[in-house]
């Protein structure tokens, strides 16, 4: 193994994420990912940093299996999840999704109401009481830091929100699904400064209930909001540590250039 | 400088376009408005009411002589007018010049007076009686002759062969009706000066029959005849009609029935002898038919309700004589119920505007239903289908006698005081009001008020049904059959193909449908028709089969997968549910067919079709609604399908993505997220094919049996509006009521169209405001 592990390895119960051996295969036979280990931490901030291409959506996509719906794809290796392997025979997709949250790129709001929008998880595992979406949707806009913008035009279209509202909103339907695990995926790369901080703040906050897993081209927002940073390169884990050292004092030559900006 | 040239050339260019895109939007947009505004102006007059107006008058008094008129009339061309005076002469005059051209004498009744005439429907057959008791007649004959410059019209008068003796007291007739008999032969009803009815039969060879007929001692004070001389109606001072059947010659009393609380002062039967007018001493004038009757007999031990809409309800062991509304084909099967015939009775069907005084005269109209009846207080035309009456003209002194213009665009009237009257009537759709065209309309011969749509008889003593419901409803039923097979195969298609089928079955299966909708419609139909139709009355069973074991194949597949472990199913989720479908969707078809004889003889008596109408009095039609259904269905499927699944495949991966990543199934995802957010594109499509169907023409007319009738049974047929245009279109002559009513069809139909492209348009666009910002 050419990979350095440098991540201390705690025991087993810090351990949200459990990545062994993993390789990944567009088409059946264009590999994006190469024997990928890593351990992903119980409630902290896990940044996934690394040039275009290089397979960090990939591999985040693989720990809700949203790679599925992809045809031809392939995977070798294991993904555990709380220690249980999500890829085994009989692993309920909705049920590991429900667990699994996650925030894309572009905010995607459903052609509805805002308040619809967060209902709509627990409204399809079959929640109808009104109060309790009602409770859920607030919890939820509260936690996104959405609340007081939104709190009066419930049942307007979510559509209507400016991008970085949407974003939220986005993250906030992920909430109301009370997942352990938030997996985003450059969730702010589309959005104006202010916009991006106020999903920064969010995070900070959010960190103390959930695990987070976020993909980020920003290093600057790599280094202020993540506990650790793993560096991918070409389809390959290069090095994971503490953000703070990887950013002071990166193990492997690509990742200081990559930091220094001598590519990317 | 080249480059300014160049400007200017893409300027004029652009300019020319603009011009050239701009002619060719307005043209279009002008060449409906003016096939809008065609339709429009043909269907407009339908609605016009029918007005009379005084195109001349003469004192025929004193330009002919001043004796008193029994009769009038008048030539084809309204040239010409006569008048049958009380010595037995015809008098002509003219009603260009007003100029008495000659009169003709009766030479048998030299010395004679007139007391009595009555004057035959579609000819100048005029039946008499005089004031010494004999009867007889005389017909006044019109010849045109086209040879010279202008026309010339000759007129001649032919006398009967001999006067019969009515009254052998020699006593004078007081009121007369007549019938000329196909074989020449004659019916005279006269009521003699001692109120007693005779009835007169008179063979073409001299022989000559009188009896008397009795109406129980009332004082008759009106008869009529019917044209065919089958007939005779006597109304008396106390407002009692008396029917006689005089077929033999010996008159046989029908029915007696009150008619009015007033006497009777004036009876006519209208062009086709079905409709009796009856006028009273206050001016009532009324229309009545003669209506099928039974008795109806519950001979079981509860009530019975036999007709609920008219509240008809039969204690035990009651008899009640009824209308016959086909309640004995409706019951066949219930032994509890008998049916005796009770024959014809008249019923009151319609009521007119009344006059302000007794009715003198009733004339009908040789070409139609119309008539005009005569009082103190003027004329006035009535419609015997549309109940409509309009008045010609106010105030004739005395009392007038009245003859409509062969063509029925006249009436001619002779007043008291000598006056001829001449009026031109303009009543080119009398027959039509919005009325008859939208409510039900009881029309002649029928047991009650109905819609019908029955546009041409041979003759014009056929009364025209135009009600517009049965070809509406056909239109709509055709449609929701069509709609009905057609939006669930193509939205399930358009959902499979887009959301789970492989991406090559999408690029055969896809374009494959388009071309469906390429195929003539013409072709479609005459598949229907030819070979769908004949081979469905054929193996009726099997289709029925079919439509079970089609789906319970399926089923019985489905619950097999779910049985067998899953690691051990074959992998079918990879996009080949189809091959596997396959085999399993033609098993169930094989077996539908296979077993359809033994489960027709085991459950159905060896004849569903037997068994349906036994059972449910369902009626098989081989051209029924369930062949239209699937030929229009297969016009509207590749239209509901293409614009379906291009709206299903246009909603972004992102949102399926949304809601995948939130936990929801696919189904759920398929549900909540893809339909909404295709179903303006969907709606549209729905929208678009329910507008093909609507409007559809070739399917319908020859997939169909065209039977104008309302019944949602799908084991019959329907007329479609477009249907009904195509097929009626060569039978409506220019300017008719069915040609103008046929343009307010289309009307209708455009109305229809248009009404659902533009709901397709505002709830299309609404949904996609509240649905396609992504
Ligand atoms: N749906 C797909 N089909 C085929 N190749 C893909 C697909 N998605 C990503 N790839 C390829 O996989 C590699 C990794 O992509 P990705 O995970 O999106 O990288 P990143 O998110 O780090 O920019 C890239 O080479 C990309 O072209
Ligand atoms: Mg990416």
């Amino acid at each position: 193994m050419d990979i350095p592990m440098t991540a201390p390895m705690d025991a087993a119960g810090d351990v949200a994420v459990h990545v062994r051996k993993l390789s990944f295969y567009y088409n059946q036979s264009q590999q994006a990912l190469y024997d990928i280990n890593m351990d992903i931490r119980r409630q902290k901030v896990t940044a996934f940093i690394g040039p275009s291409g290089c397979g960090k959506s990939t591999l985040l996509r693989c720990f809700n299996r949203m790679n599925d719906v992809i045809l031809n794809t392939r995977m070798e290796g294991d993904i555990l999840i709380n220690g249980s392997d999500i890829y085994k025979e009989g692993v309920r997709l909705e049920a590991l999704r429900k667990r699994v949250g996650m925030v894309f790129q572009r905010s995607n709001p459903f052609p509805m109401s805002i308040f619809d929008n967060i209902a709509f998880g627990p409204r399809m595992r079959g929640m109808k009481d009104k109060a309790v979406l009602g409770e859920i949707v607030e919890r939820s806009l509260k936690q996104a830091d959405l609340w007081k913008e939104v709190k009066d035009r419930l049942g307007k279209s979510a559509l209507d929100l400016s991008g970085g509202q949407q974003q939220r909103l986005c993250i906030a339907r992920t909430l109301a699904n009370d997942p352990e695990i938030i997996l985003m995926d450059e969730p702010a790369s589309a959005l104006d400064p202010i916009s991006t901080a106020k999903i920064e703040e969010t995070i900070q906050v959010l960190k103390e209930q959930y695990t987070i897993v976020i993909v980020t081209h920003n290093l600057q927002q790599a280094a202020r909001c993540s506990d650790y940073t793993a560096f991918f390169y070409m389809g390959k884990l290069l090095e994971m540590n503490v953000t703070g050292r990887i950013f002071q004092k990166p193990s492997v030559k690509d990742t200081e250039d990559y930091i220094t900006g001598k590519f990317g | 400088m080249g480059s300014d040239k160049h400007e200017k050339i893409v300027l004029l260019k652009d300019r020319f376009a603009r011009y050239l895109i701009t002619a060719g939007g307005v043209t279009v947009i002008l060449s409906v408005a003016a096939i809008m505004l065609f339709i429009f102006i043909e269907m407009v007059p339908l609605f016009y009411a029918p007005e009379a107006a005084i195109s001349s008058q003469w004192a025929a008094g004193q330009r002919l002589s001043p004796v008193a008129g029994m009769a009038v009339g008048a030539d084809e061309y309204r040239e010409t007018a006569f008048r049958l005076n009380e010595t037995g002469a015809v008098d002509f005059l003219s009603l260009k010049t007003g100029e008495a051209l000659k009169s003709i004498p009766n030479p048998a009744l030299a010395g004679k007076k007139i007391t009595a005439a009555s004057r035959a429907v579609k000819s100048n057959w005029i039946a008499f009686g005089t004031a010494d008791g004999m009867a007889g007649s005389t017909e006044v004959r019109f010849a045109a002759d086209f040879s010279g410059a202008a026309r010339t019209i000759t007129q001649s008068v032919r006398n009967g062969e001999q006067l019969y003796q009515a009254d052998p007291a020699r006593r004078p007739v007081r009121i007369i009706a007549g019938a000329l008999g196909e074989d020449g032969g004659i019916r005279i009803a006269a009521v003699k000066d001692d109120g007693g009815l005779v009835l007169l039969t008179a063979g073409e060879s001299g022989d000559s029959n009188i009896a008397p007929a009795s109406a129980g001692g009332a004082r008759i004070t009106a008869l009529a005849m019917k044209s065919t001389g089958r007939q005779l109606i006597a109304g008396a001072a106390d407002g009692m009609v008396y029917v006689f059947d005089i077929e033999n010659g010996q008159p046989r009393t029908a029915e007696n029935f009150k008619a009015s609380a007033a006497g009777i002062t004036a009876l006519r039967f209208l062009n086709g002898d079905e409709t009796l007018v009856i006028g009273d001493e206050k001016g009532d004038v009324a229309g009545w038919f003669s209506v099928r009757h039974i008795i109806a007999k519950n001979g079981g031990a509860k009530k019975m309700t036999l007709d609920r809409a008219h509240g008809i309800v039969l204690k035990p062991g009651e008899e009640r004589e009824v209308i016959d509304r086909n309640y004995a084909g409706q019951r066949g099967a219930d032994p509890d119920v008998s049916f005796a015939p009770a024959g014809m009775r008249y019923l009151k069907v319609r009521g007119f505007a009344s006059h302000g005084a007794a009715v003198t005269a009733i004339a009908p109209s040789p070409r139609n239903k119309g008539f005009v009846t005569a009082a103190a207080d003027g004329l006035t035309y009535h419609y015997i289908t549309t109940g409509k009456s309009y008045p010609v003209a106010p105030q004739q002194d005395g009392k007038p006698l009245v003859a409509f213009a062969p063509k029925s665009d006249g009436i001619i009237a002779l007043a008291g005081d000598g006056v001829l009257y001449d009026y031109a009537l303009t009543a080119y759709h009398p027959d039509v009001t919005f009325n008859t065209l939208f409510s039900k309309v009881w029309y002649e011969g029928y047991p009650g008020p109905a819609h019908v749509w029955q546009s041409t008889g041979g003759t014009d003593e056929f009364e025209p049904k135009f009600s517009l419901w049965p070809l509406i409803f056909g239109t709509l039923k055709g449609t929701l059959y069509a709609m009905l097979f057609s939006v669930p195969i193509a939205l399930l298609g358009a959902l499979y193909l887009s959301q789970l089928a492989p991406v090559r079955l999408r690029n055969i299966v896809k374009p494959v449908i388009e071309l469906m909708a390429a195929i003539p419609s013409v072709v479609v139909g005459f598949l229907a028709g030819l070979w769908l139709s004949p081979l469905m009355d054929r193996h009726l069973m099997a289709f029925f089969m079919v439509l079970f074991s089609l789906p319970a194949a399926w089923f019985v597949f489905v619950a097999i997968m779910w049985a067998v472990p899953w690691h051990k199913r074959p992998d079918i989720s990879g996009h080949y549910e189809l091959l596997y479908l396959l085999p399993v969707l033609a098993a169930g078809l094989g077996l539908g067919v296979a077993l359809a004889p033994a489960v027709e003889a085991g459950l159905f008596g060896g004849d569903i079709k037997g068994w349906l109408y036994q059972a449910f009095t369902l009626a098989y039609d081989p051209r029924n609604c369930v062949v239209v259904g699937f030929a229009l269905g297969f016009a509207v499927i590749p239209i509901i399908f293409t614009i379906a699944e291009d709206a299903l495949t246009a909603v972004p991966p992102s949102l399926t993505s949304a809601s995948f990543a939130l936990a929801a199934s696919r189904w759920q995802t398929a549900i909540h997220v893809v339909l909404p957010a295709a179903s303006p594109g969907i709606f549209a499509a729905i929208m678009l094919g329910l507008g093909r169907a609507v409007g559809e023409t070739m399917i319908v007319l020859m997939a169909t049996g065209n039977t104008p009738i309302m019944d949602w049974s799908i084991f019959n047929g329907m007329r479609a509006m477009s249907a009904a245009i195509a097929v009626e279109m060569p039978e409506a002559p220019v300017g008719g009521s069915l040609y103008r009513i046929l343009f307010l069809v289309g009307f209708i139909l455009f109305i229809f169209t248009f009404a659902i492209n533009t709901l397709a348009g505002l709830i299309s666009n609404r949904l996609r405001r509240k649905y396609s910002r992504f």
